[in-house]
This record gives C-alpha cells, structure tokens and sequence, in this order.
C-alpha cells in the first residue's frame, strides 16, 4: 500500500510526457512487444508517425527511467521466429500510463466545459 | 553488428546511416533497429516496386539523422555527469581519449571566464578567416566554370604613348587577328553596352538585357547549353545589325540566360524551340545556359549572335577599325603560353598598325588571363584584408598562448602530482593538447557562424563584384580549410603551455609549495614575447585603418561635379520596331521631357545616353581636331560622346562656365552644335574662349564641324575616384538615340517620383516600359563601397586588435605583479609609497609598448605599400594616421595598465610577506 503511494507520487514527476513516449507506454499496456509490433500498434491506433530510430530513442530513454524493462532475444511467432526483443511496462511506468492519461482526460474535460471541444467531436 | 549475407541493399544501407549514433545506442539497439527497418521494407513489400522501397530507406534515413544529434546530446550530458570528479581518474595515467576529453571539458566548465574568452577570441579570429578564405577562394582560386579556364585569355587594345593599356579592340581589327592568330588561338567577341530589347509575352512588356556575341562565342568558351544548344558557328552566321544597332537581316535566334528562363517562362524546357516576340519581331529560342554561366554579366537574359561582317556594309573600309567597343576573349592554343600568343599577337597588330595608320598608329594588344581580368580590382583588396585577418589569428593566438600559459604555471602543482602518482609526461602533454583541442574546436565551431554572418554582410557590400556575391557558401572546400586552420591554430597556441606545464619536475614543485604557481623566467620570457608581438600587430592594423579611413573621408568629400540628392534616373529603350526612324524617337523624348518638366514639384528633367556612375548607357570616345586644322588621322585626341537633351544639364546641377546650354531649337536641321567639358576646353582651347570655335568630330561615318555653344563643369564619370575625362556633349535632337537615360529631379519621396515618371512614360507610349531604375545618391555611393568596405574592415579588424592587446598587456603584468608579490610587499615594507609601486608596474608597460611600437613602426613600413594602392589623395605615411594609431596603442596600453598597477599599489606588505 505504502509503495503504491510512493509510485504514484514518483509518477507525476515524469508529467507531462511526450507524445511519443506516451504512444510507446500505451501500445504496451495490454502486454510486451517488440519494437516492430510497438511500431505496428502506433500507426493502427493513428497515434504519432513512428520511425526505428526515434522509437529507439524514446525506449532507450524509458529504460533508463525504469518504465519499461526489456527481454533476452527470443524466436518472434509473428516475424518468421526470428529472434527479437521484447519489452514490457515496469509497474511505475503502468502507473506513469495511468497519471499521463488522467491528466490528458482532465484537460478533455477542461476543453469541454469551455466550449472548445463538444460532445460531438470527441 | 555484421550484416547477413542475404541483407537487402537498402537495409546496408540503412546499417551504414546508423554509424551517426553514439557507439553506446548502437551497440545495444542497432541489430534491433536494423530488424525493425527490414520489417518495414518487407511492408513496403518486395514486390512494390523499387520506389516505395526507395521511400522506405529515405523515410528511415532521415528519421536517423533526425534523432542522432539529440541522443548526442543526451549522452555527452550523462557522461558529463559520470565523469570522475576533480583529479581522479585521469591521473591514473590511463584513460583514453575520451577520458581525456570529459576532463578537458569539466575544465572548461570550472573556469567559465577563460573558456568564453579563449572560445570567443578563437571563434572571430577564426571565423574572419574562413569568410575571407571563403571570399578569396571564390573570386581569386576556384577555376572559373568553363572548359580549361586557365587557358581563356581577354585581349585589349594598347597605346603606350598616351598611356592607355587596356582599350576595347576594334571589329576590324578583331576580323584580322582572328583570321590571322587562327593559329595560335581561338576568339570570340561580344558587344556590350546599350544592350536592351522589348520582351513581350502574354501582353506584358518587359526590357531584357541582350548581349550580341559572335557565333563561336560558346565553343571558345567550352559551355555546353542546359537544355537544347549554343550556336554553331559552322550553321549560324548571325544576324545583320546596322549602325543604329537596328536587326538588318540574317538569322533570328537567340539563346537564353538562365535568370530570364526561370523568371518569365518558369523554367520550361519546353521554350526550346518556340519563338519569342523581341523588339516585335519573332526569334526562335534555340538553346538555356546552366545558371553557373555567368559572363558577360550573371544578369544576361538573351544571347543573339552576330555577323559582323555585313552588319558593316555601308561602310566604305569594311568593319570600321577605329571604332573601340568590342570584348574580345580567346583560347589559347595547344601547348602555347599568354606571352608567346601575345608576342604573336602583336606582330599581327603591328602590321595592321603599318596598313592603316589612320585607324591603327601607336596602337598594339595586350593579353590578360580572364580570371585576373574578372576578380580585377578585387584581388588587391582581398590580398589586403586577408592579410589583415590573418595578423588577428595571430594575435588571438597569442592571447590564447598566453591565458594558457598562465593557467599552466598555475598548474604545476597539479602535474607535478599526477606524475608523481605515476603518470606518463607524454600522457600528460596529450591530456593539455586534447584541452586546447577542445578549446580550438568549440572557437572554430562558433567560428563557422561568425563566418557565414561575415560573408552575408560582405556580400550585401558587395565589394567584389559579382565572383563574390554570387553563391559565396560554406561548401566542402571552406569547412576544410577552416578544420585545418582550427587544428593548426590549437596546437600553435597549444603546444608551447603544453610543454610548459608537463616540464613539472616533482620534487621541485612539491617542495616549494605555492611559489612557482605563477611560473618560471621562461614563461614571463615568453609571455613577454607575445605581448610585444601583440603591440606590434596592433600598431600595424591601427595605422592601416587610420590611413584607410582618411582615404577614406576624401572619397566620400569628392564633389562629383553634380548634385546627386534627389535625383531619380531610369532608362528608356525604345523599341527598334515602332521606331524605326530617328525622328519617331526625337519626337518620343521631347513630348517626355515637356511631360515631365510641367509635373509639379519636379525642379528638371532631361535625358543623356551615358550618364555618370551609372551601370548602363551607351559610352564612347571618337576622334577630334580644332576646325580648320588637318585631319591628323591615327594620331587624333579623343573625348567621350553623348547625346543629351536641353533639360540634362539643370536637371543634374551642372555648372555652365561659359556659354549657353542647348535648347529646343538646336533641333534636326538646325547649326550643328556642341557643348564641351572644361577638360575638353582646355585640350583644344587652352586657356582662350571655346565659345563660337569649332570641333571637328570624326563621327557618324564622316569628319564634320560643330560649333561650341557652352562649357560645363567636369564630372566624376567611371567611379567618383576616377580623374575628369574630355566630354563632348551632342543635342539628343540631332542625333536621336532610342536608349536614354532619364533623369528627374524633385522633392519629396523618390518611390512616388518614380510611379509618377513611369506613369508619364506610359502616357507618351503605353508599351514602352523602363528599368534600370536607381537614385543617383545609391549611385554615388555605391562608386564608393570597396572603399567603405576595406576601411570598415580594417577599422573592425584595428579594434579587434586593440582588445585583445589591451587583455594582453593587462594579463601579462597581472601575471607580474602576482609573482612579484613578496617583492613589492617587501619594497613597501621598506619605505616605498604605493605610488612609487605602482609607477615600477607601469614603467615594465612603457617598456613592453615601447618595444611593440618599434617592432610595429618597422612591419608597418615593410608593409605599407601593400596598402598604398588602396589609398585616395593620402600618403602612405601620412604623418595624421601615424600619430594616431602610435597614440591610439599607447592610450590602450596605459588603460590597460591602470588596473595591474593599482593592483601592485595596494599589495598589504603584511599579507605579501606573510604569504608562505
């Protein structure tokens, strides 16, 4: 209970994120991928155009920060078992998810109450 | 990373891209990367052609580039960050580069004020060497853009006797040395000058800049067209030109410029082969030349070849010979040197000067290479400002040397502690070159800024012509020159602390203690060197620009002989189809000139073929001799011709000495009449009365008389600095040329004037559009920017010097004044005021001056006629500028003495002695 307290304040000190590392957290969210598959799920979902070298960047980043943790190579089913590498959310960086998108739902919420976004758009 | 062997292309490719990343990310994602960019490809599919692959790699290519510098960035800051603390690591004596280079830069950073000064100092030292190299190596080494270029020589007329040296060639004479010099070298000519022709296209009317050349004009210089072709002297002849320059029959073709080709026709390749309505006749488009070609002029728009031959039929001789207008270049042949075609060339002239002694007497050619003739008075100013700018490398070298010198002795204690822990010296002196390494490259880095800036700022000078404001970049060849310059200036400045602070001996400095902390006798011996060096440097630069800027001063205070304020000219090129006849013309200007003269608010208007200081206009000389004299044929003076209208002379403020100026009755028909300059009065009247005396002008195919109406003042013609020249004055009415330039005087905005003069312009002939629109006051000053430009320069490049001699001085006797801490104290202990102290400080700076400024006076002689080429009505040793910049280094250097001295004033004899 004490730790989950802790993670969640440690969380908002990496407020506000990029756009790309918020892409990159959320296309892991529902369980690890390599870095093709992370690409993949970004441009399905129309997040931001994503290139090897700029997502490398961005994990090589989130690994430092402890939001992601990476796997030893391992045969890829979808990739012809080549090997590849996988990588996952850490618990923090669940929870860094968590407060990025909350804090992105309450500015959705703000733009509402003004009248710069109406129901309809969203 | 090693690739597969069944790797595509493109992923190699992409392999080879990923080397723009730190080693640190590319060692741990870079097979990830390279998997990631071959999934994409197999996206892209292999079966999708070679364009989506090709898009794939420039899309991921990109994307690399995009990312590197920022993980750069991020990795120097971590290792920055990691990087042992104060003392630790490299002392160990192992370490490699990079160990060294986190160290040198943790210096850097604990000594900000060094690190700024030395980085700034370095990069305008370095940076004002790469513009001028920049400059330099455009106008004065890069091969000009044509086949063999070194071979392409110009060739002038001479006439020894009076003194000139480089005279346009006549078309005849150019006939019989291209027919006779055909073997030793290849000519072609062009006719320059008036030059203008009516462009109409899609109703719109626009005067283009033409240039007749004779048919072999393209082979000789070896430029293939861009698109389509150049003239084939062996299918063109060229078209047939009267006198009046008016087309006369031959072929109709002409070949683009490529300025005209993407401003009207939006680079359409598609013009090759269409015709184009020139002065209202058609003319096929038969070839576009590459945007690098830029001769006669890079604003060039229409070639049109030339006949010269028939184009001269009226005339009794064949192509006149003493009618000196033409360019001529030529190719010299194989395995012939300049001075051997030219030797051969001249032989040629003096026979033709033996057959027609009317035309040719006392005249003979002269060859120039045509790069030397192009850069033309840009390359004395170059060589001199390169010079200058190289003095300041020097001396932000010494500066340099000197801060790190000074900050070597203060780490003695340091060396002496790492060798004692077990470093290698050789260690240590690559540990200090790697910093001043880093030093020389951060100041070349900023350097590379300061130089685009400079040559930006140069080029909207514009003091090299067109060779330097064309495309003057930081290209490949510049970057290396200014890598080699930073690496050379790092170790010069490098080497000397360097070697200096590995000499630590270890018990020596150990034992003393702080003592040698401020260095030995060799140190201050050098140190000393460079500040007198420095003195000196700067008297000579001080001394240059004080000369420059009162040349300088007299240039600007040159009266030209007219009034430019105000004034607003603009030339009118009338079209050859709609004024086929003289008097269509006469009667075109004289409603122009009652137009403008009844606009209100305008003070005088007029009209003139060449006027002064002006870029266009049609300007020539032809022979005189007094009325009732014999013709003196070959050896006949001449004055330069033009055609002006009544208004031309109030219109520029000229002064009528005597006489009367033209009117409206001095019309067709009407006495022949003239109006000469004082010049010319004094060559053929002396000190008598011209007025009511007659000329004869060898002009317009015959010898005819004129009577001098009116004497007006001499202007500046060619450049402001250029002497007065013999003018004679024709009334435009009675030889009615189509091109003038018009010239309007009024209060009031210029831009309003101009819309008001074209307006007028348009009401007398709706399709006559004018151009060369310019104010006569840009005019004027533009005659004098090279000056404005290498007195500003020298003046930028004397304060320069004066700064950084003054931190000179004042860190060296710092320097003193700290190590002679213990002696001053003592000196004050035993009865010494902190006057007589500080005099002692500044008695040592009026020695170091003073041995700077003997040094400086001699350079300054050796190199002062360098300069004197550049000078206007001064002297090289012009006494004013000498004192001024012997005084001007002496009042630096007392400045900056002021602070060390007081320094050494205050020293507390207690706190000195009580030091160790």
């Amino acid at each position: 209970m004490m730790a989950d307290r802790r993670r969640q304040r440690e969380a908002f000190g990496f407020l506000p994120l990029s756009p790309v590392a918020f892409d990159i957290l959320l296309a892991l969210s529902d369980g690890e991928r390599h870095g093709y598959g992370i690409l993949r799920e970004v441009a399905q979902r129309g997040g931001t155009a994503l290139r090897a070298g700029t997502l490398y960047r961005a994990l090589s980043r989130l690994l430092g920060e402890g939001l992601l943790e990476e796997s030893d190579e391992r045969p890829a089913p979808d990739q012809g078992d080549e090997r590849r590498r996988y990588y996952s959310l850490t618990p923090l960086g669940r929870e860094v998810a968590r407060a990025e998108a909350s804090r992105l739902a309450g500015l959705v919420r703000e733009a509402l109450a003004k009248r710069v976004l109406r129901k309809a758009d969203s | 990373m090693r690739p597969a062997p069944d790797e595509p292309g493109e992923a190699r490719a992409y392999r080879f891209l990923l080397f723009a990343y730190p080693p640190s990310f590319r060692r741990r994602h870079g097979e990830d990367l390279v998997r990631v960019f071959a999934d994409e490809l197999r996206a892209a599919g292999p079966g999708r052609g070679l364009l989506a692959r090709f898009r794939t790699l420039l899309d991921g290519g990109t994307d690399v580039l995009r990312s590197a510098p920022g993980l750069w960035i991020e990795r120097s800051r971590e290792a920055l960050r990691n990087a042992p603390q104060a003392g630790e690591a490299p002392v160990r004596g192992g370490g490699g580069w990079s160990g060294d280079l986190r160290y040198a830069l943790r210096g850097l950073r604990r000594q900000p004020g060094f690190a700024f000064s030395t980085v700034l100092t370095l990069a305008l030292a370095l940076g004002a060497n790469t513009a001028f190299f920049t400059v330099a190596d455009r106008v004065l080494l890069r091969p000009l853009p044509y086949a063999a270029p070194d071979r392409l020589v110009t060739v002038w007329d001479t006439r020894p006797a009076d003194g000139r040296d480089h005279e346009h060639p006549s078309p005849g004479n150019f006939l019989d040395w291209s027919r006779e010099g055909a073997s030793f070298l290849s000519m072609t000519a062009w006719q320059d000058g008036s030059g203008a022709a009516t462009l109409r296209s899609d109703g719109e009317a626009r005067v283009v800049e033409t240039v007749k050349v004779t048919p072999s004009f393209f082979r000789v210089l070896g430029v293939p067209a861009l698109i389509g072709r150049t003239f084939d002297p062996g299918h063109e002849r060229g078209g047939v030109f009267n006198v009046a320059d008016r087309y006369d029959g031959g072929d109709r073709v002409v070949v683009m410029g490529h300025g005209l080709w993407t401003s009207r026709f939006g680079g359409d390749p598609g013009i090759v082969g269409r015709k184009i309505q020139l002065d209202g006749a058609p003319w096929l488009v038969i070839g576009v030349m590459p945007k690098a070609f830029v001769l006669p002029r890079p604003s060039t728009d229409l070639f049109i070849p030339w006949d010269i031959v028939p184009s001269y039929a009226s005339f009794a001789g064949g192509p006149p010979r003493d009618f000196r207008f033409l360019n001529v270049i030529a190719r010299l042949g194989e395995g012939r040197s300049r001075e051997q075609a030219e030797a051969d060339l001249q032989t040629v002239a003096a026979r033709l000067a033996s057959e027609h002694p009317k035309a040719n007497a006392g005249w003979s050619v002269r060859l120039i290479g045509l790069h030397e003739e192009i850069a033309g008075s840009a390359r004395p100013v170059l060589l001199l400002l390169t010079g200058a700018v190289f003095l300041i490398l020097l001396l932000g070298c010494a500066n340099v040397t000197s801060l790190q010198l000074a900050r070597a002795a203060g780490r003695r204690r340091e060396m002496a502690v790492r060798l004692s822990l077990g470093a290698s010296r050789p260690r240590l002196l690559r540990q200090l070159l790697t910093e001043s390494l880093v030093i020389g490259v951060l100041g070349g880095a900023a350097g590379l800024l300061v130089a685009r800036l400079a040559i930006l700022a140069m080029a909207h000078q514009g003091a090299y012509g067109w060779l330097g404001s064309e495309g003057a970049a930081l290209d490949g060849r510049v970057l290396a020159f200014a890598a080699a310059l930073t690496l050379g200036t790092a170790l010069l400045f490098g080497l000397a602390p360097a070697l200096e602070a590995s000499r630590s001996s270890v018990t020596g400095s150990l034992q003393d203690g702080g003592h040698s902390a401020t260095g030995g006798p060799r140190v201050r011996r050098l140190r000393t060197a460079l500040v007198v060096g420095e003195v000196a440097v700067a008297l000579v630069l001080l001394t240059g620009a004080g000369l420059l800027g009162r040349s300088l001063l007299r240039v600007l205070a040159v009266n030209p002989g007219f009034d430019p304020q105000g004034l607003v000219t603009l030339r009118v090129s009338l079209d050859h189809a709609n004024y086929a006849t003289g008097a269509r013309a006469r009667i075109f200007y004289g409603e122009l000139m009652e137009r403008l003269d009844g606009l209100p608010g305008v003070r005088g208007a007029g009209g003139v073929t060449a006027l002064p200081l002006s870029p266009v206009g049609t300007d020539f000389a032809r022979p005189w001799w007094r009325g009732g004299e014999a013709d003196p044929g070959g050896l006949a003076a001449r004055a330069d011709i033009r055609m002006a209208t009544p208004g031309y002379f109030k219109a520029l403020r000229m002064t009528l000495r005597r006489g009367r100026a033209f009117t409206t009755a001095d019309g067709d028909g009407a006495p022949r009449v003239i109006v000469v300059n004082e010049t010319l009065a004094r060559q053929a009247f002396g000190d008598s009365d011209p007025v009511g005396r007659r000329l004869i002008l060898d002009y317009l195919g015959g010898a005819y008389p004129n009577e001098v109406v009116g004497v007006v003042n001499d202007v500046r013609f060619g450049s402001v600095k250029a002497a007065a020249r013999p003018e004679l004055f024709i009334p435009h009415a009675q030889n009615p040329y189509l091109d003038l330039t018009v010239v309007v005087r009024a209060e009031g905005d210029a831009a309003e004037l101009v819309r008001r003069v074209q307006a007028e312009i348009r009401a007398v002939d709706p399709d006559q559009p004018a151009h060369a629109i310019a104010l006569m006051e840009d005019l004027v000053r533009r005659s004098s920017s090279a000056d404005r430009h290498v007195s500003l320069m020298l003046a930028l490049f004397a304060g320069l010097a004066l700064v950084l001699t003054a931190t000179g001085i004042q860190g060296l006797l710092a320097f003193l004044v700290a190590q002679r801490t213990r002696e001053l104290g003592l000196r004050q202990a035993l009865g010494a005021t902190p006057r007589q102290v500080g005099r002692l400080v500044l008695g040592e700076s009026v020695r170091l001056v003073a041995a700077g400024c003997g040094t400086g006076v001699v350079v300054a002689l050796a190199l002062l006629p360098l300069a004197a080429g550049q000078l206007y009505e001064v002297s090289a040793t012009d006494p004013v500028a000498w004192g001024a910049g012997v005084l001007g280094v002496l009042g630096v250097a007392f400045a900056a003495s002021l602070l060390p001295a007081r320094g050494a004033a205050l020293i507390d004899p207690l706190v000195a002695l009580r030091e160790d």
